[in-house]
């Protein structure tokens, strides 16, 4: 049994203060915590990226790296160098073009054919994956290879920080055999996570982040009650609200549709009716078509026509900007489509716009000054922010891709808040795009799921 | 494929190749008699390495850049307007007598841009960032940032398809409005991949570092 024991500040601020771990060989330590700066250091002081020593000397830049330039004092050193460390965006950690190169580079001394592939197969990437070019993988199994290659670089402490949400349910799986292993050959493996849910039977110790400190907590009574009293209510009032909507006119029609991208078939005489004021949550495995849906929608994609109707008639039909009046889509990486720098910006467009409710949105949940810039928002702020700017007087379906990835509990409580008043208010219908994991099930959705090239009513 | 073929030979050579097709595209013009031959031979090497670029990429890749060619070419366009009707001598070394060899002179810039844009994009489209590590220091730096280029495509493209949902962009180009918009907008996807690529970089760097320290034991 080690102890460490370690504070770390900025500028005489501590942002951490005496964070205490006792390491024991082959244990796994869930940390939860809001979604803040601390936890984001946390993550990467354990996983030995922070703190940076070296930094460019441009103001801007300064500002946005703030945090990553603070001192670190141990009080109790006994924490390894031999740290693998797999942040929540996969595209941090791999650096070449291909990914035999990736795994050949990153794994080093000329790993063999067999090596390789017994690699890639701990998390289901068949051998074709080794000439895939690294910008044509989906996030899931850009994912997947980033921690194939952490658990086969085979170091002492693995630290793996918000890389569940990515993961589909073979993924979980496979993540879950890889933490046995590796605590059966004695390593320690810190998970910082919200999606805790899946991974309760190879979690040991709990600790939760509270702002600068740190508090272990029973294992059994964190798992037993992951939602809070007030989550439950807003569940109750949503499951509530749901039951009471009339819901018998048709939105959408799809008509046996069919469609693939060249070879690969995603949709196969497949057919769904979605009905009006309802919601809906559609859920499968990675790379199976859930987002290609809402490119379907919006025209991203071309489909035959007469194949879709939506509120009465032919899809292709609309024209993108008739679209993007009756149709909110949020995406699941936010930063994509925030196409403005501050809030000013944003707050300037939603008042010229034409919809009460969201001007009323918008000024309740963003008081900050103009000047404000969208980069320093937080992950679930800039998935609110586009919510409310995507809503029209005439917006009669929210497409929401993913909106609970990474949610801390205080992000999940509002988001619940944001969407139950939005289907109060308006005659909307609620397409949730998710892996169906932690809250998803307590609430009365019409669950749907894609598998075989078809959408289908999930029992 | 041409592409895999391509991606097999030495870096070394290719790398020579693309300091050769450099190396021609900025040739010392002695007199304004060398305009119109070398224009013709611009020419045809921008078109040959737009077919190259086609070969390994791709059709959308190709009109991607031709778009983005086309709005710089109007700004530029403007300011040409200006030296052709004052008939200000435009080159440092040549004495431009005639209107036509200016316009001919002043129409090489934006072509020479042109198959800049297209042998170095093909260059990165047939080497991987692996082929830099055996180079030391400089090779590990390369690699980075060849990597970073990569990734501000990869978010390029997803700002773009984001607007274009998002009603912001046009995805056909029917009307003139809709190149006008494609105009307007463009400075603003740049500025987007800018911005998320900077917070990318700062992990990527600290990644590398890591990558590189690793090896270095190795």
């Amino acid at each position: 049994m080690k102890e460490i024991a370690f504070t770390y500040s900025i500028e005489d601020e501590i942002i951490l203060n005496n964070i205490q771990f006792q390491l024991q060989e082959g244990t796994c330590i869930l940390i939860n915590s809001l979604e803040n700066s601390a936890f984001t250091v946390l993550g990467a002081v354990l996983g030995r990226i922070l703190p940076a020593m070296e930094l460019p000397d441009i103001e801007s830049l300064r500002q946005l790296y703030r945090d990553y330039t603070g001192k670190l004092d141990f009080t109790q050193d006994n924490y390894p160098n031999s740290v693998s460390y797999v942040s929540s965006d996969p595209d941090r950690h791999l650096m070449f073009s291909e990914v035999g190169e990736e795994l050949s580079a990153q794994l080093g001394n000329h790993p063999s054919q067999a090596q390789i592939n017994t690699i890639l197969a701990t998390f289901s990437l068949s051998e074709s994956y080794l000439s895939r070019k690294i910008e044509t993988l989906s996030g899931g199994e850009k994912m997947k290879l980033t921690l194939s290659l952490a658990f086969a670089l085979n170091k002492d402490i693995i630290v793996l920080h918000g890389v569940v949400p990515w993961l589909d349910q073979q993924g979980r799986n496979s993540l879950i055999n890889q933490i046995k292993h590796a605590k059966e050959q004695g390593k320690i493996i810190f998970i910082l996570e919200q999606e805790f849910h899946c991974l309760q039977d190879v979690i040991d110790v709990v600790y939760i982040l509270h702002e600068k400190t740190i508090e272990q907590v029973y294992k059994t009574c964190f798992f037993s009650e992951p939602f809070n009293q007030e989550i439950h209510q807003q569940i109750a009032k949503l499951n509530r609200l749901i039951k009471e909507k009339r819901k018998d006119d048709l939105l959408l029609n799809i008509k046996k549709l069919s469609f693939a991208y060249a070879e690969n078939t995603i949709y196969q005489d497949t057919s769904l009716k979605l009905y009006k004021n309802s919601i809906y949550c559609l859920n499968g495995e990675n790379g199976t078509g859930k987002t290609t849906l809402a490119n379907i929608l919006f025209k991203m994609v071309q489909v035959e026509k007469n194949k879709i109707e939506f509120l009465d008639k032919d899809l292709t039909a609309y024209s993108r900007r008739e679209l993007n009046n009756r149709i909110a889509y949020i995406s699941q990486f936010p930063e994509n489509q925030l196409i403005w720098n501050n809030i000013g910006e944003c707050r300037e467009r939603v008042m010229a716009g034409n919809s009460k409710f969201a001007k009323s949105l918008f000024s309740r949940y963003f008081q900050q000054a103009d000047a404000y810039p969208l980069i320093y928002l937080g992950f679930a702020e800039m998935k609110t922010l586009l919510t409310i700017m995507s809503l029209t007087s005439e917006t009669v379906f929210l497409l929401l891709d993913e909106p609970t990835w990474s949610l801390d509990i205080e992000s999940l409580s509002t988001w619940l808040d944001l969407i139950t008043e939005i289907y109060e208010q308006m005659n909307i219908t609620i397409f949730i795009i998710s892996h169906a994991h932690g809250i998803m099930p307590l609430l009365d959705l019409e669950q749907l799921i894609i598998s075989d090239y078809q959408i289908k009513k999930h029992a | 494929m041409l592409k895999n073929k391509l991606r097999h030979i030495d870096l070394r050579i290719k790398s020579s190749l693309l300091l050769l097709i450099g190396i021609s595209l900025f040739p010392f013009l002695k007199s304004e008699t060398y305009i119109a031959p070398y224009s013709i031979y611009l020419l045809s090497i921008t078109l040959l390495l737009a077919l190259l670029y086609y070969k390994v990429s791709s059709w959308k890749s190709l009109t991607f850049v031709l778009k983005l060619w086309l709005i710089g070419l109007v700004f530029y366009g403007i300011f040409a307007l200006v030296f052709v009707l004052n008939n200000w001598n435009i080159s440092p070394t040549i004495e431009l007598t005639e209107t036509k060899y200016t316009i001919l002179y002043l129409l090489i810039y934006p072509i020479r841009v042109l198959a800049v844009f297209f042998s170095g994009l093909s260059f990165i489209e047939i080497v991987s960032p692996i082929e830099f590590l055996k180079y030391g220091r400089l090779g590990h730096q390369l690699c980075f940032l060849m990597r970073s280029f990569q990734v501000a495509k990869e978010q390029m493209m997803q700002n773009k398809k984001a607007m274009e949902m998002m009603g912001e962009l046009p995805d056909t180009f029917k009307s003139f409005k809709d190149y006008q918009i494609f105009v307007k907008k463009s400075p603003l996807i740049i500025a987007l991949t800018i911005r998320n690529l900077m917070v990318w970089l700062f992990w990527a760097a600290h990644q590398f570092e890591l990558f590189k320290k690793g090896n270095n034991k190795k």
